[in-house]
């Protein structure tokens, strides 16, 4: 690269920056742009980056997007051209959690050595003219008359940007101390030689292994050594600059989806960048498009837009406009903001371009308008849902206010409704007394809510109270049917049935994926060991076993609905140990009202679940109690 | 990333839940492994559920929809690598053998690819 087309190549590049600069979107995505822009530099992912940036604005105590604004400027600015920012902030974020490499790495400060006469304030005016990596140096001898070290008499601007420091930061300091890396190595010999004969020489290319962190691990570089006055003039090349500053354009276009293009309107010329071709799906052989190409290419309904842009344009004005366009049988959203270089009468001669696909926003943005509109609808819907579904459970499962007796029973059930009106579901109950002078008692859960999960209750407790006057009392043979008819409205339910013989107080019961009850005793709470059994609906022939355990007197049964017990946060455990304490202190109590001061303290742990809860205490015939019917 | 990733790898269809599996997404999870069985004819069924934090009845229902596609392809289905919680709730509901958990192994999740 020639020092003239290096000189453009930068120009295109500050170019670009301002342009970027410009190109700031919303506050929102510059944060997120801003962490892509991290997470493809540092390497890390993009998450990482993100949740570091929030951090970095909360101990600055600055909106997010301003820190991101930052980083945007930092990371989109050309290399090395010592925008202390992109120092900054690049540093910080290789390194989020170590102190600055710089302040950690700085030498003490050193008196500028005599060594340097009066020949280093001319060389350094002679360098601060001049392109690339320059260094003057005068050496400084020790006891024996040897070299032992050399301090910088004057450095060039780009060499200084390099390293991170200013120019007066660096002269007068010592190269064992600016750059330890150097000692020895085929340019420290060639200082040497150059001091001795005055023959200048070329070294290289040799790796150079940067102590500075900035630094790739292994560079390669060549040095040309001059003899200038006492000491030496050393020029050097890193051989990946071209690349480096190549790669990190290419990577930010990529991921901004961001191009650029330029047109030389003097002589005709027209450069696009690569990823420019990729958003208007051109082959690069072709070359750039005119403007009148890629004007045609706009959707007529975006055609005013782009020519008031244009217009504007043509006033002086810098474009910043979105249309679409219509590329490769597809639509995309393209900004684009141009700006230009004017001569003396205002008039264009250069015009520099930033083009953007931000298809990906428009789409996105679209897609979470129509998710916000169906969400909506959809509350819409379930709020009437929910009127019908209330109705329908008032009608199919009127909850007794008072508890009420049943043979050898009392029984008081309490239900529930999720906060959230939408999610009243398919939770039920069934106790009453059976044809073969048996109680029934039953508690379900049907998947899910609103209408279908609250007409599928429905059907069961009706086929339930069925199939106990006509078929049989028996839980398991009740399950097995309740199971069928699930399977065949592709419901899933959870339930357990119990059939109390009154005369001698034994209790079967079968469940179906559901918890088991409670069952306590002067003080003593203990879950029912559960019998084999498989959720309503899952499988077409589930086979259900049957447990049994003696009543009695005063014993508590509490069957119920997981929405009592089942928390996301929450183990199963955890959520049944409240209402196993409450139980406890309860059937040690003695109380006259077990049951109303049961369900008065039980709280549901889950107020998205709507919850049913039935509690059974088994009467003594002996004396009989009708206490809990007067205070409940 | 959704609640739902789907691989096919040479007849196993391989399914991965993650999050919170509840009434609000079980609808479109349930259609979603739906299309993908009735798509994929797949000869095995798995379905990883190691990064489930929650299920509720809409969720567990919607495993159950999952294997009642599957077990009607003529597929079998295999739950994998349930934690603790959801391991109790498969015993709960009392599916540890339907969805092929029985042997203990506790399920070896999906190969990555």
């Amino acid at each position: 690269m020639s020092v003239e087309q290096h000189h453009e190549y930068r120009q295109r590049l500050a170019a670009l920056d301002e342009t970027v600069a410009r190109a700031r979107l919303d506050p929102e995505a510059q944060v997120h742009r801003a962490a892509g822009l991290l997470a493809g530099r540092v390497g890390c992912r993009v998450d990482e980056a993100h949740t570091y940036l929030l951090d970095r604005a909360a101990q600055q105590g600055r909106p997010a997007a301003a820190v991101a604004g930052d980083i945007l400027t930092a990371l989109q600015s050309r290399p090395g051209s010592g925008t202390r920012p992109l120092d900054a902030e690049v540093d910080t974020a290789l390194r989020p959690r170590g102190r600055s490499p710089a302040a950690g790495r700085r030498p003490p400060a050193h008196p500028p050595s005599q060594a340097a006469g009066d020949w280093g304030p001319l060389v350094q005016q002679i360098l601060d003219a001049m392109p690339g990596n320059h260094m003057a140096l005068s050496p400084v001898l020790g006891d024996n008359a040897g070299i032992t070290d050399w301090v910088i008499v004057a450095v060039s601007q780009q060499t200084a940007d390099f390293s991170g420091r200013d120019v007066a930061q660096a002269v007068g300091r010592r190269i064992t101390q600016v750059y330890p890396a150097t000692v020895d190595t085929p340019v420290w010999q060639a200082w040497r030689d150059v001091v001795t004969d005055g023959r200048a020489r070329k070294v290289g290319p040799f790796p150079y292994v940067g102590a500075n962190t900035r630094a790739p691990a292994d560079v390669l570089m060549t040095a040309w050594v001059s003899r200038v006055g006492p000491g030496v003039l050393s020029r050097w090349v890193r051989h990946d600059e071209q690349t480096r500053q190549t790669e990190r354009i290419a990577q930010t276009e990529r991921l901004g989806r961001l191009g650029w293009g330029e047109a030389d309107l003097v002589t005709g010329q027209i450069v696009w960048s690569d990823e420019l071709y990729r958003i208007y799906e051109r082959d690069a052989a072709l070359g750039p498009m005119s403007s009148e190409e890629q004007n045609a290419l706009t959707v007529p309904e975006d055609e005013p837009i782009r020519r008031q842009a244009a217009e504007g344009f043509g006033r002086g004005d810098t474009v910043d406009v979105t249309v679409r366009i219509r590329v490769g049988g597809r639509v995309k959203h393209v900004r684009t903001i141009a700006d230009a270089v004017r001569d003396a009468q205002g008039r264009p001669v250069k015009v520099y371009g930033i083009v953007q696909d931000v298809t990906m926003q428009h789409t996105t943005r679209a897609q979470l308008a129509e998710a916000e509109q169906l969400l909506q609808q959809h509350q819409n819907s379930l709020a009437a849902e929910h009127e019908l579904a209330a109705q329908l459970r008032q009608i199919v499962l009127p909850v007794p206010a008072e508890p009420f007796d049943l043979p050898g029973l009392r029984v008081a059930v309490r239900y529930l409704p999720a906060e959230e009106a939408s999610r009243v579901g398919g939770d039920w109950f069934h106790a009453a007394s059976a044809e073969d002078g048996s109680v029934v008692l039953g508690i379900g859960d049907v998947a899910g809510h609103g209408m279908h999960a609250a007409t599928v209750m429905a059907e069961l407790r009706h086929v339930l109270a069925g199939l106990t006057v006509t078929t049989t009392t028996d839980p398991a043979q009740l399950l097995w049917h309740l199971n069928r008819l699930l399977y065949s409205r592709a419901t899933t339910a959870t339930a357990a049935v119990a059939r109390l013989d009154p005369q001698s107080r034994s209790l079967v019961w079968a469940q179906a994926g559901h918890p088991a009850p409670l069952h306590a005793r002067a003080g003593a709470t203990t879950e029912l060991t559960a019998p084999r059994g498989t959720l309503l609906g899952a499988v077409r022939a589930a086979c259900y076993a049957t447990a049994t355990v003696s009543l009695a007197p005063a014993d508590l049964l509490l069957f119920y609905t997981d929405g009592l017990i089942e928390h996301r946060r929450h183990t199963l455990a955890e959520g049944l140990a409240p209402v196993i304490a409450t139980l406890n202190d309860i059937s040690a109590s003695g109380s006259r009202q077990p049951l109303a001061d049961l369900l008065s303290r039980l709280r549901r742990a889950n107020p998205d679940d709507d919850t049913c809860i039935l509690a059974v205490r088994n009467h003594t015939p002996e004396a009989p109690d009708h206490s809990e019917g007067d205070h409940a | 990333m959704g609640p739902l990733s789907v691989s096919v790898d040479r007849g196993t269809l391989c399914l991965a839940l993650n999050g919170d599996i509840d009434f609000v997404n079980s609808g479109p999870i349930t259609q979603a492994i739906r299309e993908a069985v009735l798509q994929g004819r797949p000869t095995l069924v798995r379905v990883d559920v190691a990064e489930v934090s929650f299920l509720d009845s809409s969720g567990l229902g919607a495993l159950v929809a999952a294997l009642r596609v599957a077990t009607d392809c003529g597929a079998v289905f295999r739950v994998e690598r349930p934690n603790a919680n959801v391991y109790g709730q498969f015993e709960i509901a009392g599916l540890v053998e339907m969805f092929g958990l029985a042997d203990g192994d506790g399920g070896r999740g999906c190969a990555r690819r």
